[in-house]
């Protein structure tokens, strides 16, 4: 079973108001954010601040998301970003009140493999938008397929259910049909909008390939984002 | 005041649905499982929750709230047990408990010290929930107030009541927390990964040590090799009833520090982060600095029980606000109650929402914390007339046992055949410490604040630089807030008092002075520890910088303390107390075994587990020292042996659990439970 979840960055009021779908007014402010990990999850909105030529200042060692929203919250980070799901029941009603304005999202994939909006969040532009409208970032380029790489592995396809191998295909496929089941029920669509998002949910075979879509990075990706995690977080990835 | 109004309805509308049959039994059942999850040592709010967790798949949420609640609200009441019948910790917050309930025991009051504790847990939980009701209107922007600078300031407070633990001197406190805080900052730095003091070739340590074993490794198991050494009961007299009206006549006389103590509690169990197992500790510290006659603590002042027992139950009601506000779990057993709760019937979900769409559920909560707090104390009350006949028992019978559950509780996480060996180092270090009158409570208080204090020094560094960089008066007004200079008066004043009163609390005991050499080898050894953490903390290279900061700092400031310590045992004369050493004492001189042969039988169960993996070892253990060591006969010790090890299959079968393995288990494939 594979399956997915967004993500959304949002922005403090004052930066908000400055928000015009680009990132070009937002260049000459310094933004705080609270990092769990320059190698985890979190990498991808890092590399899409830097792709958009935002300052960032990193405050690393923050122990969850949540954290990092009440740090938003409280005034201390000035930007964040969460899943979907989180975003539905935390930040919510921070965009309502008004301290929150919601910046992006990290889009979704479709059937041919393309960035479209978010099915969640339709009103929100992709950050592939946002990119292609602020001056100096690219929607090619190693930098934007090495983005697009590890998008790809931590958001349409985040959870992935595995086995341990050599379990037997018996249970493999109780599994694989259990799931199946869940997805056919006519309110599942219903149920897991509210929790978490309108993400698509592949089985059996779409998950197989799906799972080799996850892991695959091409070398150039590779080489950028070492060099950029060195350079950036003094991170040495061996 | 319309905020209050306006909850009106939903109290009401919460106590409604809680007042029926079906729910006040569901509540019943969970308090009777958390009596007994709290009364084994070690087993805390985590492992009986995980044991729920399967039944709240579309559970009618009240009445799984009511199972959950009932559990959680009792496990600080009746983790006393162990605390002051057997000197064990119950949990993590039941540590400083055991400082002056467990002499009370040993002076045949443990009847009074039991109902003493067991008042103020019943009002410090009572005093949560109401504090609970009315805080959580108005709690979100008050924790937000709570950031990193606040937060380190709440830490280092806590670490300020190592001050009045220090014992009768003061540097060798600091020594101890140091260490402490060296231990606690074991395994992979929070911000590179780098690793401190631990290597991939021992990844068992890359993940720090747990506080469970650290735990009962520092107090239970010197305590029962101690008590083990003399081979008598727990209890000096044969006195054990009648304490009891005796112990809630003591809490009436000491409300008002019960009242405190509880709202202590409450208010550092609501800051996410700081962990509920120090707040024990700055109870007692407040408790010992208030009272204007310090003499018996440490020896059994009942006041030394009724502080962190009032304050322990209330945090669980603290701990509440922000797992349902923000959704940040205040602790482990918070993390599994969240995902709980989302299991249930209508998926409840915690954050801002709850609160506008779901009030009453919340107060439902509220009011079933104060009933099973209720319901848990009567309970313990009925309970504990039978529970401390265990004090009259001759110890030689116990105490396989104890260690067989101790040694249970600590592979609960990992089920590692390297958490009994770190069970043991610690329990070693933990005889020596207590041999040569080094304080625990300063240890373990350091160890537990390590990480927080790392974290958020660090955090507030990184947010105050950037602020600096924006504006002077930006940076200012984040780092000395009004909260943060008041905690920064509050833990000076600690600090201050704390040392001047440090030389009348003895958190050891009386140990007497003798004999220069075997203090200073002990103090030889720490600084051998702290210099190669210094050397190893030193040479994590550049690019992890920020992993280095803190342990570098720790470490040279504890090199410093040890130094001078050095310096004064060179100089001083024979008799000076610097040269504790129990084994010069009366005590030592009761005991009918010696110390290395005593330590030898535990290396015995923990090498033969090594061997043949627990369950096997343990029945070897269990045979051997019930005949050998406690003089049974043949009949009774296969009665008690099998006994213990039916327990403990019991035990993990509900539980799940697979025991460690030795080497045999590497060789040969076999059947559960002796994989």
């Amino acid at each position: 079973m594979a399956s997915g979840t967004g993500g959304v960055a949002y922005l403090n009021a004052e930066a908000g108001a400055k928000f015009d779908g680009s990132a070009n007014n937002l260049k000459d402010m310094t933004f705080i954010y609270g990092n769990q990990g320059a190698t985890g999850l979190d990498l991808i909105p890092s590399l899409a601040w830097d792709m958009l030529g935002m300052n960032v200042e990193h405050v690393l060692g923050i122990k969850g998301r949540g954290d990092g929203r009440k740090m938003f919250e409280s005034g201390e980070a000035t930007i964040d970003y969460q899943t979907s799901s989180s975003y539905l029941s935390g930040s919510m009603p921070l965009v309502e009140s008004g301290q929150a304005v919601p910046m992006m999202t990290w889009g979704a994939l479709d059937d041919d493999g393309n960035i479209v909006r978010d099915p969640t969040f339709p009103d929100l532009p992709t950050f592939k938008e946002v990119c292609e409208a602020t001056d100096g970032c690219e929607t090619s380029g190693v930098k934007w397929d090495t983005w697009k790489a590890f998008f790809v592995t931590g958001f349409p396809l985040q959870k992935i259910a595995f086995l341990p191998n050599g379990t037997d295909q018996e249970i493999i496929d109780t599994f694989s049909n259990a799931f199946a089941k869940i997805k056919a029920r006519p309110d599942f669509a219903e149920i897991s909008a509210k929790r978490l998002g309108k993400y698509p949910m592949h089985t059996g075979v779409k998950a197989k390939n799906a799972l080799s879509d996850a892991i695959t990075v091409e070398a150039d990706a590779k080489t950028f984002v070492k060099g950029w995690l060195k350079e950036d977080f003094g991170v040495d990835l061996q | 005041m319309e905020l209050f109004l306006d909850a009106i309805p939903a109290l009401t509308s919460a106590w409604a649905q809680i007042l029926q049959p079906m729910v006040l039994g569901y509540l019943a059942l969970g308090v009777l499982m958390g009596l007994a999850v709290g009364i084994f040592p070690g087993l805390g709010g985590i492992a009986g929750l995980s044991l729920l967790l399967p039944f709240m798949f579309g559970m009618d949420p009240v009445l799984g709230l009511a199972l959950m609640i009932g559990m959680i609200a009792v496990i600080p009441t009746s983790d006393t047990f162990a605390s002051v019948l057997m000197g064990i910790p119950g949990s993590s917050a039941s540590q400083a408990t055991v400082l002056d309930g467990f002499p009370m025991a040993r002076k045949g009051q443990a009847a009074r010290a039991l109902s003493a504790a067991f008042a103020s847990s019943l009002f410090g939980g009572l005093v949560g929930a109401a504090f609970l009701t009315i805080f959580i209107l108005v709690a979100r922007p008050i924790v937000l107030m709570f950031k990193s600078p606040e937060l380190l300031m709440v830490s280092v407070f806590g670490l300020s009541m190592v001050g009045i633990l220090a014992g009768r001197i003061a540097i060798k406190g600091v020594v101890a927390a140091g260490l402490g805080l060296l231990v606690g900052i074991i395994g992979e730095g929070p911000f590179s990964g780098a690793l401190r003091m631990s290597s991939y070739d021992y990844p068992y340590f890359t993940d720090g040590l747990k506080l469970v074993i650290v735990g009962l490794g520092i107090f239970a198991i010197p305590e029962v090799i101690a008590l083990l050494r003399k081979d008598k009961a727990i209890s000096n007299t044969q006195n054990l009833g009648g304490g009891w009206i005796l112990g809630i006549k003591d809490w009436w006389a000491n409300k008002w520090l019960s009242m405190r103590c509880s709202i202590i509690g409450v208010v550092v169990g609501v800051i996410p982060g700081l962990g509920g197992s120090v707040v024990d500790w700055i109870a007692y510290g407040h408790t010992v600095q208030t009272a204007k006659d310090k003499q018996n603590f440490g020896k059994g002042d009942v006041r030394g029980v009724i502080g962190p027992e009032s304050s322990n139950n209330a945090k669980e009601g603290g701990g509440l606000v922000p797992t349902l506000l923000f959704g940040i779990p205040g602790s482990g057993s918070m993390a599994i109650f969240i995902g709980a709760l989302a299991l249930l019937g209508n998926g409840i979900d915690v954050g801002p929402m709850l609160l506008e769409n779901n009030l009453d559920f919340t107060y439902s909560i509220v009011w079933l914390l104060a009933l099973a707090n209720v319901i848990g104390t009567v309970l313990c009350i009925a309970l504990s007339g039978g529970i401390s006949k265990l004090t009259n028992i001759r110890f030689a019978l116990l105490a396989p046992f104890i260690f067989m559950v101790i040694s249970f509780a600590a592979f609960q996480s990992g089920q590692d055949l390297m958490d009994l060996v770190v069970l043991f180092g610690i329990g070693f270090l933990g005889i020596m410490m207590r041999r040569f009158d080094w304080s625990r409570p300063a240890f373990l208080i350091g160890f537990v604040l390590a990480t927080p204090v790392e974290n958020y020094s660090n955090n507030a560094t990184q947010i105050a630089n950037i602020r600096f960089n924006a504006g002077w008066e930006n940076g200012l007004s984040y780092v000395f807030s009004p909260i943060v200079m008041i905690l920064l008066a509050l833990t000076i004043v600690s600090v201050v008092v704390g040392l001047r009163q440090a030389k009348n609390i003895l958190a050891e005991g009386e140990v007497p002075s003798g004999g220069k050499r075997a203090p200073l080898v002990f103090l030889l050894v720490i600084i051998g520890f702290i210099g190669y953490a210094l050397f190893n903390v030193g040479s994590i290279p550049d690019y992890a910088a920020t992993d280095r900061v803190f342990p570098f700092f720790v470490a040279s400031i504890s090199m410093i303390g040890a130094l001078i310590l050095l310096i004064q045992m060179m100089l001083a004369p024979e008799t000076h107390i610097i040269f504790a050493d129990r084994e010069k004492s009366s005590e030592a001189a009761e005991s009918e075994f010696a110390l290395w042969p005593t330590l030898a039988w535990f290396a015995f169960l923990l090498i033969l587990t090594s061997l043949t993996g627990f369950i096997i070892a343990l029945a070897v253990f269990l045979v051997s020292f019930l005949k050998i060591r406690a003089g049974l006969n043949w009949v009774k010790t296969t009665l008690l042996s099998g006994f213990g090890i039916a327990f403990m299959l019991a035990m993990a079968w509900v539980l799940n659990r697979d025991f460690p393995a030795g080497v045999l288990q590497s060789y040969v494939n076999l059947p559960w439970p002796l994989s």
